[in-house]
């Protein structure tokens, strides 16, 4: 996926109020981060958005982030 | 902008018209305008409107020590389900919680401010504020505060999320009626309470919304206060709702007074809803005889109006939207969840065409009492004792919060 597939993505998830996909994005957004103050901001929009839909993913999120020392 | 003044009729010759030299919106502000908004002007104003004749105070809004309907816990049937309302202009948060408990919160985030939840859904997982994100438990716990150390840093230690919680309002359920109360220092619900729950004890066993086709609402332009005084009394039954007098006469009713709780009538004929076969719906188990024939209506102060039966039940919510506009919100119960839904429509357009039927007099009274020379009326000693009552409770409360500033001084 290129950052233009994402970016479209991403869009297109927040247009469609799509909770899982905000989840799915972000944290590929993450994933694909050039460094860790990047990874960390689009994480924490992942988690942010897990944890509004309920998505089974919000533990692992947080874990991520508290390890990284972003969250309690 | 126009510049053309026209008189109005009546006005005299001699009057001159002119335009306010000053209206014009790029002049400055002048010190009289200044005068006019300051503490002192406002104060002087509000003294000024005070003495009018005719002013009351909505009394509603900042009475301590009282519980007042908010909406139905059925607003709210599954966990996670979340309604916003605003009550007298404080914007409330109906939620039922993931553990299934009916809570009331503020429906304010605990950042900035934001509204958090502006129409009625389901909760999925947390409640996040769509301004920056804070997010909250649907039991009230403040569980994320994005970038709030900066982007990607989600603590500070300045921002301490076990005292951000949303502000929780005091409420209890009864009869799936959620009472609030706004200023916290309510007597418990059971105490304040207990004569009417001590009446109706025999109906203290499960009901069951109706549904859909069992919710409805009327808008009317009159003070909420005047709902309940219709609502207290049977002296207006013969007139207003004739349809009554074939079965179901004056004397067939009596008023239910308790001074500082509740005040109604009952009737001794309450014959059951049938369809075209005569079925009925089933009882409320084990009421006994006392209640075949007997159904008791009360109007719970503030501005809670019940109805108990032998085969169902209702609520009514008065809503205030105004000082002469009341929403009157109408819900139907059952003693089992499933109900014939025929049945159900007919006992819905039944009340519908009752309450409907009250709607030109509570109008009524809310313009006749414009009338300057109006002065407060006569009660009948005889049939207007629970309408009384009600006045009695709102003269106490207002006299009460007049007081408590002197009081304090």
């Amino acid at each position: 996926m290129t950052r233009a597939d994402l970016d479209a993505a991403l869009l297109a998830a927040h247009a469609a109020g799509d909770g899982a996909a905000l989840v799915t994005h972000y944290t590929t957004a993450a994933d694909l981060a050039p460094d860790a103050a990047a990874e960390g901001f689009f994480l924490t929009i992942a988690y942010v958005y897990a944890l509004e839909a309920g998505h089974p993913a919000a533990p692992a999120l947080h874990a991520r982030l508290k390890a990284a020392g972003r969250e309690r | 902008m126009t510049t053309e003044i026209t008189r109005a009729p009546g006005t005299p010759e001699a009057f001159t018209l002119c335009l306010n030299p000053s209206a014009a919106p790029q002049n400055p502000w002048t010190e009289a305008q200044d005068a006019i908004l300051s503490d002192a002007g406002l104060a002087a104003a509000r003294a000024t409107i005070g003495g009018w004749p005719g002013y009351a105070p909505t009394p509603l809004a900042a009475l301590p020590g009282l519980a007042a309907g908010l909406g139905v816990a059925a607003d709210v049937p599954e966990p996670g389900d979340a309604k916003p309302v605003d009550f007298l202009g404080q914007p409330l948060l109906l939620l039922r919680d993931r553990r299934g408990v009916v809570r009331v919160f503020q429906n304010t985030c605990r950042h900035r401010g934001m509204i958090l939840v502006d129409a009625p859904r389901r909760i999925e997982g947390a409640i996040r504020c769509p301004y920056h994100s804070w997010c909250y438990a649907t039991d009230g716990r403040l569980v994320a505060t994005p970038h709030v150390g900066g982007p990607g840093q989600n603590v500070h230690p300045e921002v301490d999320r076990a005292t951000l919680g949303l502000i929780e309002i005091r409420s209890h359920v009864w009869r799936d009626v959620v009472f609030v109360n706004l200023s916290g220092d309510a007597p418990p619900f059971d105490e304040a309470m207990a004569g009417a729950i001590s009446r109706w004890s025999d109906f203290d066993q499960p009901l069951y919304h109706g549904g859909t086709d069992s919710r409805f609402a009327l808008d009317v332009a009159c003070n909420w206060k005047l709902a309940v005084e219709n609502y207290c009394e049977s002296y207006h039954l013969p007139w207003v709702h004739p349809g009554l007098n074939s079965y179901s006469r004056l004397e067939d009713h009596y008023n239910i007074e308790a001074p500082g709780q509740f005040s109604g009538q009952g009737t001794r004929v309450y014959r059951q809803i049938t369809d075209e076969d005569g079925a009925v719906f089933p009882d409320f188990p084990g009421l006994g005889p006392a209640w075949d024939q007997a159904a008791e209506y009360l109007a719970l102060y503030p501005n809670v109006l019940l109805g108990v039966h032998r085969d169902h039940a209702f609520a009514i919510l008065l809503m205030p939207q105004g000082p002469e506009r009341t929403q009157e919100q109408i819900h139907l119960y059952y003693a089992t969840p499933d109900t014939d839904a025929a049945l159900r429509a007919r006992n819905t357009a039944q009340w519908k065409t009752v309450f409907a039927e009250d709607v030109f007099v509570v109008e009524g009274m809310q313009r006749g009492r414009h009338g300057v020379k109006f002065d407060g009326g006569r009660f009948s000693p005889a049939m207007d004792g629970p309408t009384h009552c009600f006045h009695d409770w709102v003269a106490a409360r207002l006299e009460a919060r007049r007081a408590a500033p002197r009081a304090a001084e």
